[in-house]
Parts: structure tokens; sequence; C-alpha cells
């Protein structure tokens, strides 16, 4: 069995200049929790773990990473909280995906201190809690992934003001309450996954603006009311041209 | 090495719609005509009335179509033929009527599921579907109302029909 610590010293040593460590996916001989020595590698902009089988928590001395832009823990057996306080300190980042692991927890108001996050991956897991309204002062939030989780209480409407979210999916959860009308102000949004929740209430017109949405997936809820026939407008002239000339 | 430049904007629309297993009511809005890049729309398990909307046929990208287990009525169109790619057509547990009309030869030929059981259609199944059954297409499952002592619709079983069910508003289990 290699050890992480190993790895991890290995590529760092003996000058600390590497701004990118990425552990080979699928290694099964790659078992055991996140040592501390991480803190070492002051430069690290992108710590990539995906698909592997690292478990325990997040080391705490992640905080110091205070370069980091991508932190992929995705597929492993991570435990405890989903976003440790650890995590929350790390304001570089843009993208946090730590999606199918066993982490529990809720999503904190401290969210919005991610400032310049574009990928939050969350899906996968068993976070509780609601969503937090605080989400949408993250306003340069493309992909949101929080399907298949044990999340409650409502989609917040204040999701509508992030002007480029692109993909949001919060499929397999138990969210409940009306899906707002105000979700459909964000125009960016290209993929809207909420099926199999408690959703209820009707489809709001206001869905006819999201002249971009290409994926609407509302299945399993407990919407009622009618089709909105604004759903034709889906497909109005995008404001993206053909390509750029191309050698 | 290739130049490729294009003024032209790209049309975007939207390609999966999926709003089955609710409450929603009433007619399903005609208003696809402009989706052309709609591959897979599923409004079963509502509680829609009305028609089956045509300009869904007008959707040349259309490859499943699952209107299952809604309260839909009138007859099928006879566009239903028209899409290339069709591959999934789901139209059963309705309250549909009249004859399956009968498709030129070229058509439908990547469908492979034709569901039209527990509705009140009639007439007999055109050959140029059954002939979609074996080497004239893709045609893996076709059901209807071809079972009992008095067919709702006369379907060869196995050889057109490979299911039949006694329709009439009999609850499907």
């Amino acid at each position: 069995m290699t050890s992480l610590a190993f790895i991890i010293k290995l590529d760092c040593s003996p000058v600390c200049s590497v701004n990118r460590f990425r552990l080979p996916t699928a290694n099964n001989n790659l078992i055991g929790s996140l040592p501390n020595e991480i803190k070492a590698i002051e430069l690290l902009e992108r710590l990539e773990l995906y698909a592997n089988t690292v478990t325990g928590t997040l080391p705490t001395t992640i905080s110091a990473l205070s370069n980091l832009i991508l932190l992929d823990v995705e597929q492993n057996l991570l435990t405890g909280v989903a976003i440790p306080s650890q995590v929350y300190n790390l304001t570089s980042l843009l993208a946090y995906r730590a999606s199918n692991n066993i982490l529990t927890g809720t999503i904190g108001s401290d969210i919005q201190r991610l400032a310049l996050i574009q990928q939050l991956w969350l899906s996968t897991n068993e976070i509780r809690g609601s969503i937090p309204t605080q989400l949408a002062a993250c306003s340069d939030l493309e992909y949101l992934f929080l399907y298949e989780n044990l999340i409650v209480g409502t989609l917040p409407s204040e999701l509508g003001s992030l002007e480029i979210l692109n993909d949001l999916r919060v499929y397999n959860n138990t969210l409940q309450n009306t899906i707002p009308s105000e979700l459909f102000q964000a125009s960016n949004l290209q993929s809207l996954r909420v099926q199999f929740n408690f959703f209820s209430g009707t489809i709001p017109t206001e869905i006819g603006a999201l002249t971009s949405l290409t994926d609407l997936q509302i299945d399993s809820n407990a919407l009622s009311g009618a089709l909105p026939s604004e759903i034709g407008n889906l497909s109005l002239l995008g404001k993206h041209s053909a390509g750029k000339l191309t050698e | 090495m290739s130049h490729q430049h294009s003024s032209a904007p790209i049309l975007v629309s939207t390609e999966n719609l999926v709003v089955s297993n609710n409450f929603l009511a009433k007619q399903i809005p005609d208003v696809f005509q402009n989706l052309n890049r709609l591959n897979y729309m599923d409004v079963s398990n509502n509680l829609f009335t009305g028609t089956i909307p045509l300009s869904i046929f007008q959707t040349r990208s259309i490859r499943i179509l699952y209107f299952s287990n809604n309260t839909l009525s009138g007859t099928i169109p006879t566009e239903y033929s028209q899409p290339l790619f069709l591959t999934n057509l789901f139209l059963d547990g309705n309250v549909l009527t009249g004859t399956v009309p009968g498709i030129a030869s070229g058509q439908l030929q990547q469908l492979t599921e034709l569901l039209l059981e527990f509705n009140f259609l009639n007439g007999t199944m055109p050959s140029s579907i059954c002939s979609l059954r074996g080497g004239g297409g893709m045609l893996a499952a076709l059901f209807s109302d071809c079972g009992g002592s008095s067919p709702q619709i006369f379907c060869e079983y196995p050889s057109c029909c490979n299911r039949c069910f006694e329709g009439g508003g009999v609850t499907k289990a």
C-alpha cells in the first residue's frame, strides 16, 4: 500500500515548486487518509484526488493552501462534514468538487466566503439541512450540483440573481414548496434538474425567458396546473455565434 | 488545417423536456415546432387532456416521446410517421380513438417501441406497421389492445403485435 503522504512529499521535495498535484485515478493501492503534511505545498493551485479510495476527513491544515483554485476530492470515501471550516478559508477556490463521498453536515451560510467559486459539486453524499440563501452571494457560480443528498426546505428564490448560473441540479432530495419564478431570471441557465423532490404549485410562465435552456427535468414532483405555452420559446436564437475563425 | 467561419447564429433549443409524474393538467400546448433539437420529451403520468400536439412531430430531432397514462383523446395524427429518428413512441393508457394510421415505406425506420395499449383504438393494424417488425424495420415492441375474445384492434399475434392487451378501459395492472 502506498500512502498519500509519501506521494505528495515526493512531488514536493526538495523544492516545493509544484502547483498541481494530481493523484492517478482509480488506483486502489492508494488507500489512506489525507496527510497533514499537505500544508507544505503552499504554491499548490490544484489538488486533484479524483476517483481513489481516500478515507477520513479533509485535514485542517488544508486551509494553508491559500493559492488553491481547484480542490477535487470527488469519488472517494471521505467522511465528515461536506464543507468543513477549513474549506471556507480557501477564498481563492474556483471549484470545490466533493461529489460521491460519504460526507454529511449542512451547507453553511459561510458559503458566501467562497466569493469566487464557479463550481460547487456536493452531489451524492449525505448532506442535510437546507440550501442557504447566502449561496446567491457567490455570483460567479456556474455549476451547482447538490443532487442525491438529504437536503430539505425550499429552493431559494435568491438563486435567480446568479446571472451566469449554467447548470443547477438538485434532484433526488426532499425539497418542497414551489419552483420559484425568480429562478428563471438566471438567464444563462442551460440545465435545470429538480426532479424527484416534493415541489408543488405550477410551472412558472417565466420559464419562457430561459432561451438557453436545453435540459429541463422537473418530473416526479407534485406540480399541478398547465404546461405553460412559453416552453415553445425555449428555442429562440441564441446569442452565440457559430464559431470564430479558427486555424 | 481547416478554416471555418460563420456569422450565422446557432439555434439553441431544448433537448430534454421531462415533466412526467406530476399532476399537470389541461391541453399540452402545441408549441414545439421551433424546438429543433428536442430529442426526448416525457409528459407521461399526468392529467393532461385534449389531443396529441401536432407540432411535436415537426421537431425533426425527436427520438423519444412518452405520452403514457394521461387522458389524451382524439386520434393518432397521421404526422406521427414524420420524425426520421423516432425510436420510442408511447401512447398507452389514454383515451385515443380511431385507427392506427399507415405509414409510407422508409418511414419510422428507427422505431423500436410503439406502445398503443389501453386506448379505444380500433380497426386493423396496418401492414406497413407490421412490416417494421422483422426485416422491414427495428420495431421490437408493438403492443396494442388486440387481446380477449373480441379484440378492439386486429393485430396478428405474435408476428405483428407481440403483446396483446384487453383494452376498452381495462385498468392496467
